[in-house]
């Protein structure tokens, strides 16, 4: 057994060694960030050289080969139409990651502006408080059916469904983190050396809020692949010609027993997708917050 | 107590009030003409004169300012009157009661396989914790916790209908059809709240008062059965009961795969078709239902915490 070395009594000679383990050491303390961080680039860059690691086209169908099953060709197997599944679950992450990213983002965004509002004038706060516990009063999908009943199914309506609904719970973070940062007493410090609100705001509150919306919007975009996959199955999610998760679970559901790898392939994509961010986010949320962390159940 | 309820009322006038005014504008906000409608459902007349039309719009007050339509519409909606659904032509409240009757069960039966699996999941392994069975439930609840529930479904469907062929898929009459939807939804909703459980369970069982109950040489049954549990299974139940109303209406996903006819898949159906009046309907009942769940949800918890009672 080698003896393990105290970190404090590091000789100059081990230094380059011990840095060297550094990433390794990093890692197994951390295997749900690097596993989950993994998970997404390999996820971004699959979408992102889609048409490079295909091994056919997504569209072209193969009425001969219909519904065959994994083999050596198709490797996970062709659907209804004699289409490649592996092509087509390649190209379905780029809708749904496109979507999920750019959603998240939007949400996070407005949820911080809101939040921050809320710490400019108490009125402010009141209302936004209120109009929150509003969007707290429906299931979320429950609003996004409604907004694309009234936006109608297009790419404009789907991510208005998925924006409006998601934005009040990083509103309500933000507002949190921000009054309570804003009662502290470096901020009351920095006012009185003659700091403005803009630069309150900049310098002492977005700093402070930030990375809890970063940890948020990691592992919302994981609920929103979710989402999108969910409207998907019920027949409102993105326009039917480009290869989408949702869809293509739904379509390979009556042929169960005949071709399970269809609705199997794109189920497992959904569920490995929204993991590699989810486990991505709680581990950033263990690296920049340790003590949240540890308290374990999210907030009801 | 009669505070709290009181206050707790009270808190939800702005809430409802919010509900209505989504609810309104939905139905403004969608194509098609209400009064068109209206007038076609009540005479089944296909092609009413533009004459007509505008005598049905007046008479409805669709011709007037918003803030009066709305009151008006409120006015019709408190008494029941939610319109007629285009595609059916049945009173829009008729097909809400049936699809929430629906729904009410799944949602019911779903919550007591949930509620079973978490008690037994949740405290069984934070008695046993560190022993197979603890790793064994962390395991599973991590696994089906990252599944969405229609995947959970999904599985469900290929085990015991397409590979064992126990159970039907569909079929709303039999009650074997209630199995598959009902377990995929309490598999999905068990698996984090028996990790709040596990958790909520163990805290308690740090607490002085079991030393307490303890010395005054109660069996170990009691202690934990009664002691511990009763502190440990409020947090749990404030969170199932935000997951039943979530059970009801929110689980469109499972209803339209199982072709159930609940809330979720009647939404679903009259967002398709843009059915205006039953989209409308469905989203007050859901609303409705989501309120007064968690309504009740909270009282219960200030019943069994009194602590609660004097914070919010």
């Amino acid at each position: 057994m080698p003896q393990s070395i105290p970190v404090s009594a590091t000789s100059p000679s081990l230094a380059p060694a011990l840095r060297a383990w550094a990433p390794l050491r990093f890692a197994a303390g951390n295997p749900g960030l690097v596993l989950g961080a993994t998970l997404v680039l390999a996820l971004l860059c699959g979408g992102l050289f889609a048409p490079v690691l295909a091994p056919h086209d997504p569209e072209a169908q193969n009425l001969a080969l219909r519904l065959a099953a994994p083999s050596p060709d198709f490797l996970l197997g062709t659907d209804s139409l004699g289409r490649c599944v592996a092509s087509r679950i390649l190209y379905g992450i780029r809708p749904t990651l496109g979507l999920a990213l750019a959603v998240s983002l939007g949400v996070a965004l407005i949820g911080l502006a809101v939040g921050l509002a809320c710490t400019v004038s108490p009125l402010l706060d009141g209302l936004f408080m209120r109009l929150t516990d509003g969007f707290f009063a429906f299931p979320s999908l429950v609003l996004s059916l409604v907004i694309i009943a009234v936006a109608g199914q297009s790419l404009w309506g789907l991510s208005l469904a998925l924006i409006l609904p998601g934005w009040p719970k990083y509103a309500r973070v933000a507002r949190t983190v921000a009054l309570s940062a804003a009662a502290g007493g470096f901020v009351e410090a920095t006012r009185a050396l003659g700091a403005g609100r803009l630069y309150i705001l900049r310098r002492c509150l977005i700093p402070q809020v930030l990375p809890h919306i970063g940890t948020m919007l990691t592992v919302g975009v994981g609920g929103k692949i979710v989402a999108i996959a969910g409207l998907g199955v019920l027949g409102l999610g993105l326009p039917p010609p480009a290869p989408e998760w949702g869809g293509m679970l739904v379509k390979g559901l009556p042929l169960l027993a005949v071709a399970p790898h269809m609705a199997l392939t794109a189920g497992a994509a959904i569920v490995l997708a929204s993991l590699a961010f989810t486990l991505a986010g709680e581990g950033l949320q263990h690296l920049l917050d340790p003590i949240t962390a540890l308290a374990g159940a999210p907030a009801p | 107590m009669t505070g709290y309820v009181l206050r707790r009322l009270a808190a939800l006038a702005p809430t409802l009030f919010i509900v209505s005014l989504v609810a309104f504008l939905a139905l403004s906000a969608c194509p098609g003409d209400p009064a068109r409608i209206s007038l076609i459902m009540s005479t089944g007349n296909e092609s009413p004169s533009l004459e007509a039309v505008d005598a049905e719009r007046v008479r409805l007050g669709f011709d007037r300012p918003l803030p009066e339509r709305y009151l008006a519409w409120l006015g019709r909606t408190l008494h029941g009157d939610l319109g007629y659904s285009i595609q059916t032509g049945r009173p829009v409240g008729e097909e809400v009661a049936h699809a929430a009757a629906a729904s009410g069960l799944l949602a019911a039966t779903a919550m007591a396989v949930s509620l079973l699996l978490v008690l037994a999941c949740g405290v069984g392994a934070a008695i046993l914790r560190g022993t197979l069975f603890d790793a064994a439930a962390l395991l599973w609840s991590l696994l089906v916790g990252s599944m969405p529930d229609f995947f959970i479904a999904l599985l469900a469907i290929l085990a015991f209908a397409v590979h064992w062929h126990l159970l039907p898929v569909t079929g709303y009459e039999r009650p074997a059809a209630l199995v598959l939807p009902a377990l995929s939804l309490a598999l999905s909703v068990s698996a984090v709240s028996a990790r709040l459980m596990r958790t909520s369970m163990i805290q308690a069982m740090a607490g002085k008062f079991l030393v307490a109950a303890r010395a005054r040489g109660l069996p170990e049954r009691v202690v934990l059965g009664r002691h511990a549990l009763k502190s440990a299974v409020a947090p749990v139940l404030s969170y199932l009961g935000a997951q039943l109303g979530f059970l009801f209406g929110g689980a469109a996903v499972i209803e339209t795969l199982f072709v159930w006819p609940g809330l979720g898949r009647l939404l679903v159906e009259s967002v398709r078709s843009r059915d205006a009046f039953v989209v409308q309907g469905c989203v007050l009942a859901v609303a409705g239902a989501y309120a007064g769940i968690n309504l009740v949800v909270d009282i219960l918890h200030a019943a069994v915490d009194p602590r609660i009672r004097h914070v919010a």
